[in-house]
């Protein structure tokens, strides 16, 4: 068992790393309505899951208007992000390190003194409606996260039931930087050596940085075991990004 | 000076606002509420979802500011005129105000560095909806809202005038 500290969390948003303009985001919250259904005979009040709300929290910065920095991407409020939030175990997220996505609304900008810094607060709030998955989960793991040049042929991550799933997922990516085209993806195997693309767990072809989406497939796919990143290089030949995967629950 | 990036203080901020007149004043604050546009959310989840799903609908862009109680003659936006000198008389009015929040970025605000307000027209601007006075502190409250109807304020980086 590993334990970590705030100093490792990173926050990419709509192909942009934040982590240098963020103090704090939180909680990452996957919230189900619960509604009562006690009858007069229970022994106990009971209840049963209904629709969870799925959000990131609130992002408290420093007031920061460096270009491409935090008050120059979210000073407009109203705007959609791709969000995914990570920590890594003592160290910088990588493969397998715990992955929170969401496609949240900002809700505001607020700039404000927090005792003689000026800081700034952008809160998010719940999955965009136009926009919505078939999933009721937010929490995968990083396959990737830093440049690479090329194709991968490393082993993968291995799916902590150690077994592969048949309840679909979904892929998130960020990419932070290229010099051209890239196309990223997910493979799976069942054995961490022979590898094949997920079906429909590709982002296409991205013509250039910033950039993020996520990728649904179907709620009963199957992926299997151990799963990893992959990239096919257009015109680019150094890309930059973090990729992380949420299997269906 | 050339505009600064990076972060900052509070030490650098600048807030102004219309007297009575149109003539923009800054006068002094030691507190503000939040600066920047907050939207409302509407849910629109169906039972068929599986999950919450929002959207945004309108922004509010009130601002609540205090400071210390000052009655010292009205001086040119950049240097402090006093409080009460500017505000005392616009609370309830339905002209609309410019008014700017100026961020210097480690030194006094300039042209590229953040502002967040709006230059008044006739149809757009602030309004003062509440001055207060507490005389045993020696502060004031002030609050501004948007007219009905007014463009909405945003932040940029040029002078609001």
């Amino acid at each position: 068992m590993t334990r970590t500290v705030s100093k490792y969390t990173r926050i990419w948003g709509n192909g942009y790393s934040l982590c240098g303009y963020t103090q704090s985001i939180g909680p990452l919250t996957t919230q189900f309505d619960a509604p009562q259904l006690t009858t007069l005979c229970d022994t106990v009040h009971g209840v049963l899951p209904n629709h969870p709300m799925i959000s990131p929290g609130t992002l408290q910065g420093v007031f920061d208007n460096t270009a491409s920095g935090l008050h120059a991407l979210a000073n407009g409020g109203g705007s959609a992000w791709d969000l995914i939030v990570s920590n890594g175990m003592l160290a910088e997220p990588t493969m397998g390190s715990p992955a929170f996505v969401t496609k949240s609304w900002q809700s505001a900008y607020q700039a404000q003194d927090s005792g003689g810094a000026m800081t700034c607060t952008v809160p998010f709030d719940a999955w965009d409606a136009s926009d919505l998955i078939n999933y009721s989960t937010a929490w995968g793991w990083i396959l990737n996260n830093g440049t690479q040049t090329g194709v991968n042929s490393a082993t993968g991550h291995d799916a902590p039931t150690a077994a592969a799933t048949t309840t679909g997922g979904y892929m998130a990516y960020q990419l932070l930087s290229s010099d051209g085209s890239v196309t990223i993806s997910v493979e799976d195997s069942a054995n961490n050596s022979a590898w094949a693309a997920v079906s429909g767990m590709t982002s296409g072809v991205i013509a250039a940085a910033p950039a993020a989406g996520i990728v649904a497939i179907g709620t009963t796919a199957t992926i299997r075991r151990y799963t990893r990143w992959q990239i096919t290089l257009g015109t680019a030949s150094t890309v930059n990004f973090v990729l992380a995967l949420v299997r269906g629950i | 000076m050339t505009a600064n990036t990076g972060r900052t203080v509070s030490r650098w901020t600048d807030f102004r606002v219309d007297d009575s007149a149109g003539t923009l004043r800054s006068i002094p604050i030691n507190t503000i509420g939040a600066v920047g546009l907050t939207f409302d959310v509407v849910d629109l989840t169906a039972f068929q979802d599986a999950l919450h799903g929002v959207l945004l609908n309108h922004p509010t862009a009130d601002i609540t500011i205090g400071g210390p109680l000052d009655n010292s003659a009205a001086q040119t936006a950049g240097t402090l005129s006093g409080s009460h000198t500017v505000l005392y008389n616009l609370a309830g009015g339905n002209t609309p105000l410019s008014l700017g929040i100026f961020c210097g970025i480690r030194h006094a605000w300039e042209s590229g560095e953040p502002v967040f307000g709006i230059t008044s027209t006739a149809t757009a601007g602030y309004l003062c909806t509440a001055y207060t006075v507490d005389f045993s502190a020696g502060t004031y409250s002030a609050t501004f809202s948007p007219i009905a109807g007014s463009t909405a304020p945003a932040w940029g980086t040029t002078a609001i005038t």
